[in-house]
């Protein structure tokens, strides 16, 4: 397992996944949504922003299928898909897809998230087909 | 401006140690024994370097290389921290520096040295660069840990809307091969078929382990000096004609890039260009940064050597090829000869424009163009002609 780095940036992204949430960075100035987390709006530059709840409702944009781990802690899961998946909200996140919905992948497939508590400390993302 | 750089400075001496898998010298040590060849080919002396840009990895510093010659009139060092695409986005570095008259002898150099294993390792590597923090931070803990796995969605979206196959970045690799099988130094000299590419394990689709480059230890150097010195030199001068650096919006991760199929060179190819003079048509080689086949396919297309998505039939055409209109990697690329992070294709475009490359060289190469791709689409180009 690699455990993410948590910063006074994102800590609150990760404490959302905890809650079962996935929460994005809204800027309160102009209203631009950005993801991943970090601390200033590319639209109009202002540092305010609020956390808001995010559908978890996406598509899929592009996706591997990985055969060879390049971490241990992968090693067992292989062959895993990743999916790169644009929200409902807009913004993309990259995520493993469930083994479960394995099956022929297309580009604007429907995706839903789910939350992976894989320990006491850390809850994943991940996608499955709906 | 747009001229601003045009043959103001020229490659005067290049270097390289030998290329292997394994090595039990430091990225220190390669780095000394290539340097001092490009000097000596330059047919200067060390202390005619007045500016490094030594390619940040392995703890290599302008300090260490300065220790070890004992350089006395170094006054200026810069870092071009871009992956890849660092040793030709040094090239532009060094030609500002030049064109300013800051410095007159840059010394520019890469090396890949002694590592303990690196089965596993790639990840905590990839971690400690500061450029790589937000995949670091989002993306590698989900198991997106290696430039394969960084890259794979670009590839596998680039199919899915133009069509574009397995079968035709495997061409990437066997025109590699092919080039390498010329040249004495290629790590990579068996013949490989189309069955052998398709055959080859899937590492994370749609790359196959053909479609990745090699792993390789060593290191290469280029000086780079004022054009108006140059012809006093040693060998013949190499022009800098055109040169630039292209960064892609959202370069901290790709998962938020608005256009997935094209790279940062596709900003900085038409600032190059236009500084050359040239179009793509008057390119007679060119030493295309190969990482994985993938990249090399769209670069092609944000260069304009086809149209965005005409990649996969323009490298099935036989333009590539040696005998082709725009024959690649002519030594053989990071596929086939040796990773070396692109330094090696810089100092193979120069060996093509000297005409001294033997079996594998370019009838009348003139003007050739170097690129370089890194990080997580970082891109840099430069034009060169003798």
């Amino acid at each position: 397992m690699i455990n993410p780095k948590t910063s006074i940036e994102n800590k609150a992204y990760w404490t959302g996944l905890a809650n079962g949430e996935l929460l994005l960075q809204e800027c309160t100035n102009c209203g631009s949504l950005r993801h991943y987390p970090r601390p200033m709006c590319d639209s109009c530059y202002s540092f305010e922003h609020r956390w808001i709840r995010a559908s978890g409702n996406a598509s899929l944009y592009a996706w591997t299928e990985c055969h060879h781990a390049f971490h241990p802690s992968f090693a067992e899961l292989t062959p895993y898909t990743l999916v790169t998946a644009t929200l409902k909200e807009g913004p993309r996140m990259l995520a493993p897809l469930t083994q479960s919905s394995k099956r022929a992948l297309y580009l604007g497939m429907k995706l839903k998230i789910i939350f992976n508590q894989v320990s006491v400390d850390l809850t994943l993302p991940a996608f499955k087909a709906t | 401006m747009e001229k601003s750089l045009r043959d103001k400075a020229a490659i005067t001496g290049i270097g390289e140690t030998v290329y292997s898998k394994v090595t039990d010298r430091s990225a220190l040590s390669l780095t000394l024994e290539a340097c001092l060849k490009a000097i000596n080919d330059a047919g200067l002396v060390p202390d005619d370097i007045d500016g490094l840009i030594p390619y940040p990895s392995q703890g290599l510093t302008a300090e260490s290389l300065i220790t070890n010659f004992g350089l006395k009139n170094v006054r200026y060092s810069a870092l071009t921290p871009m992956g890849g695409a660092s040793p030709v986005a040094a090239l532009q570095s060094a030609a500002m520096a030049i064109a300013s008259g800051v410095a007159q002898n840059v010394l520019i150099c890469l090396a890949r040295g002694h590592t303990e294993s690196n089965d596993g390792k790639i990840t905590a590597r990839l971690a400690e660069m500061p450029q790589m923090s937000t995949v670091s931070e989002f993306e590698m803990p989900l198991g997106a840990n290696a430039p394969a796995q960084f890259y794979a969605p670009m590839a596998r979206r680039h199919m899915e809307i133009f069509g574009t196959t397995s079968e035709q970045f495997a061409e990437i690799a066997i025109t590699c091969r092919n080039n390498a099988m010329l040249n004495d130094k290629a790590l990579m000299r068996k013949p490989m078929s189309l069955k052998d590419h398709q055959a080859s394990r899937m590492i994370s689709d749609p790359l196959r382990l053909y479609d990745c480059s090699l792993e390789s230890k060593g290191a290469a150097a280029a000086v780079i000096s004022r054009k108006d010195r140059a012809n006093d030199l040693k060998q013949p001068p190499i022009s800098i004609l055109g040169v630039a650096e292209g960064h892609p919006d959202s370069p901290s991760t790709i998962t938020q890039r608005e256009n997935f199929v094209t790279l940062g060179i596709a900003k900085a190819a038409p600032i190059a260009f236009r500084m050359a003079d040239v179009t793509p048509a008057d390119i007679n080689v060119a030493q295309i940064y190969d990482c994985f086949t993938y990249i090399v396919l769209c670069q092609l297309e944000d260069m304009g050597f086809c149209e965005k998505g005409e990649g996969g039939q323009f490298v099935t055409s036989g333009a590539i090829g040696l005998k082709g209109k725009i024959p690649i990697n002519t030594h053989g690329g990071l596929l086939s000869e040796a990773h070396i992070a692109g330094m090696n294709h810089i100092n193979e475009l120069v060996r093509q424009l000297r005409r001294t490359c033997g079996e594998r060289q370019i009838e009348d190469a003139s003007v050739g163009l170097v690129t370089g791709y890194g990080d997580l689409g970082d891109g840099s180009i430069a034009i060169l002609s003798r």
